[in-house]
């Protein structure tokens, strides 16, 4: 019982504190001046999602870009080590003759 | 303003402080631990697809009418607000009286629903969920009871396939989109490009959604947690609050594209008003529904305008028609205290007679 005297009278009030709030809240997010700023505002924000998803894309396809070229540049060095291993071996061979 | 704000204080020092804590501490047990609260009514899925499903509940009468009846829930909402809690359950209502009900799941839309069209969603996967409820009942025709955006996709799917159709109720559905309703003004072009938000976000996200419902009137949950607190040792308030707690923070997104059509055909351009709405390059009139068609809305409904929901009322060419306008709200005629009393039993009724009805 206690708990409904106490109740009651803050419903009594929340509840009308509720209605014109609310009334106020309608009538603003009605008007053209708030539903034009908040437009501007989603646009852009909406904008600029498209601008950060474009420059991770971007930078996604350059980083895989560079490591396929790193790869590349890897590859190349291997094979240049490899012809002058082979070389140095080519070298090793005729000295020997040449001294033998 | 200064002044709301004295006595927003004021309430705040005299116990709305206290209430509010009480809230947000059940409002996050509820979402952590609410869902064994809801949809407990014993079903079957008779067919599924994707992220879709379509149950079939098990009969709680010895005989069921020969013509079944499809649930069509909102595309954005869980389809379970028609089967809320075990005493808040539209669908139990309709199992009681006979009726054998079998119920649309639109499922939680994915990235690969992105491209998804409003007219796949109804000539495509709501008309192989009509056929799957043909199949297992072995009738040619159904009931459709849509709610919501089901409602007008239910109206729709009658135009463009009437022989499937026996007999429908729009429940809530809105169909003049033009209607003075908030989101009529906030999604006009000048204030929404629809087409930014779709190319930059793909599905619109739950998140989005929820805070837009919440945002036609923020201060509405105030009076939640003043409901909470006065009938907090109320077990059956509480577990009813809980659910409908856990359904209205549990929304699903919208697939993309399916809303790029549904804003810009129909609260843009209030397409399906002056007849110029299509879909698969058909053109709706809804002057072409003739099957027996029972309208619901609700007077202070703000999601739908009852207006707009009663118009189809008009614009049919159903020899058995009826329009009802009940008291409450978009969701409260639903699952509200009172739903028992005055929308399930007209529903109910209404659904029963046509439902006993066999078509040749």
């Amino acid at each position: 019982m206690s708990d409904e005297r106490r109740v009651s009278p803050l419903r009594q009030s929340v509840e009308a504190w509720e209605r014109e709030v609310a009334a106020a809240w309608d009538e603003m997010t009605r008007s053209h001046e708030f539903l034009t700023r908040m437009s501007a505002q989603l646009n852009a924000t909406l904008r600029s999602q498209q601008h950060i998803t474009r420059a991770l894309q971007t930078a996604v396809w350059q980083i895989a870009a560079a490591q396929q070229q790193r790869t590349r540049e890897r590859m190349l060095l291997d094979d240049l080590s490899r012809r002058l291993d082979e070389l140095a071996a080519r070298l090793d061979r005729l000295e020997r003759r040449f001294d033998g | 303003m200064d002044d709301l704000l004295e006595r927003w204080a004021q309430l705040w020092s005299a116990g709305m402080a206290e209430v509010w804590r009480s809230y947000s501490a059940a409002r996050d047990t509820i979402r952590a631990t609410g869902r064994a609260l809801v949809a407990q009514t014993p079903a079957q899925t008779v067919y599924a697809e994707g992220c879709l499903r379509v149950l079939q509940y098990e009969p709680e009468t010895p005989t069921q009418h020969p013509i079944p009846v499809l649930c069509v829930p909102s595309l954005i909402n869980q389809y379970y607000v028609m089967d809320l809690a075990p005493e808040r359950s539209l669908v139990r209502a309709l199992l009681r009286r006979g009726l054998n009900v079998f119920m649309l799941d639109w499922g939680t839309a994915t990235a690969a629903d992105r491209s998804r069209s409003l007219d796949e969603y109804i000539t495509g996967r709501l008309g192989r969920s009509v056929e799957a409820v043909r199949r297992a009942a072995g009738v040619d025709a159904i009931a459709l009871l849509g709610y919501c955006i089901g409602g007008m996709m239910s109206a729709v799917y009658t135009v463009l396939r009437p022989d499937e159709v026996a007999a429908l109720v729009n429940l809530a559905g809105p169909i003049n989109y033009h209607d003075g309703g908030i989101y009529s003004t906030w999604t006009r072009p000048e204030y929404l490009d629809v087409d930014l938000l779709v190319d930059t976000l793909g599905n619109i996200p739950a998140e989005l959604l929820n805070w837009t419902f919440h945002m036609v009137r923020p201060t509405d949950e105030l009076l939640r947690a003043l409901d909470y607190w006065e009938r907090r040792d109320d077990e059956t308030f509480v577990r009813h609050f809980a659910a409908m707690q856990l359904w209205t923070h549990d929304p699903t997104p919208f697939p993309g594209e399916a809303f790029r059509k549904y804003i810009k055909d129909l609260y843009q351009r209030n397409a399906l008003m002056d007849g110029t709405f299509t879909i698969d390059g058909q053109r709706i009139d809804l002057g072409c529904i003739t099957a027996p068609t029972l309208t619901i809305a609700a007077r202070r409904d703000h999601i739908a305008p009852w207006e707009s929901v009663a118009v189809l009322h008009e614009r049919i060419s159903s020899a058995d028609k009826q329009l009802i306008v009940l008291e409450g709200g978009h969701i409260g005629m639903v699952v509200g205290s009172d739903a028992s009393e005055k929308l399930w039993p007209q529903l109910g009724a209404w659904l029963e007679q046509r439902a006993a009805i066999k078509q040749p």
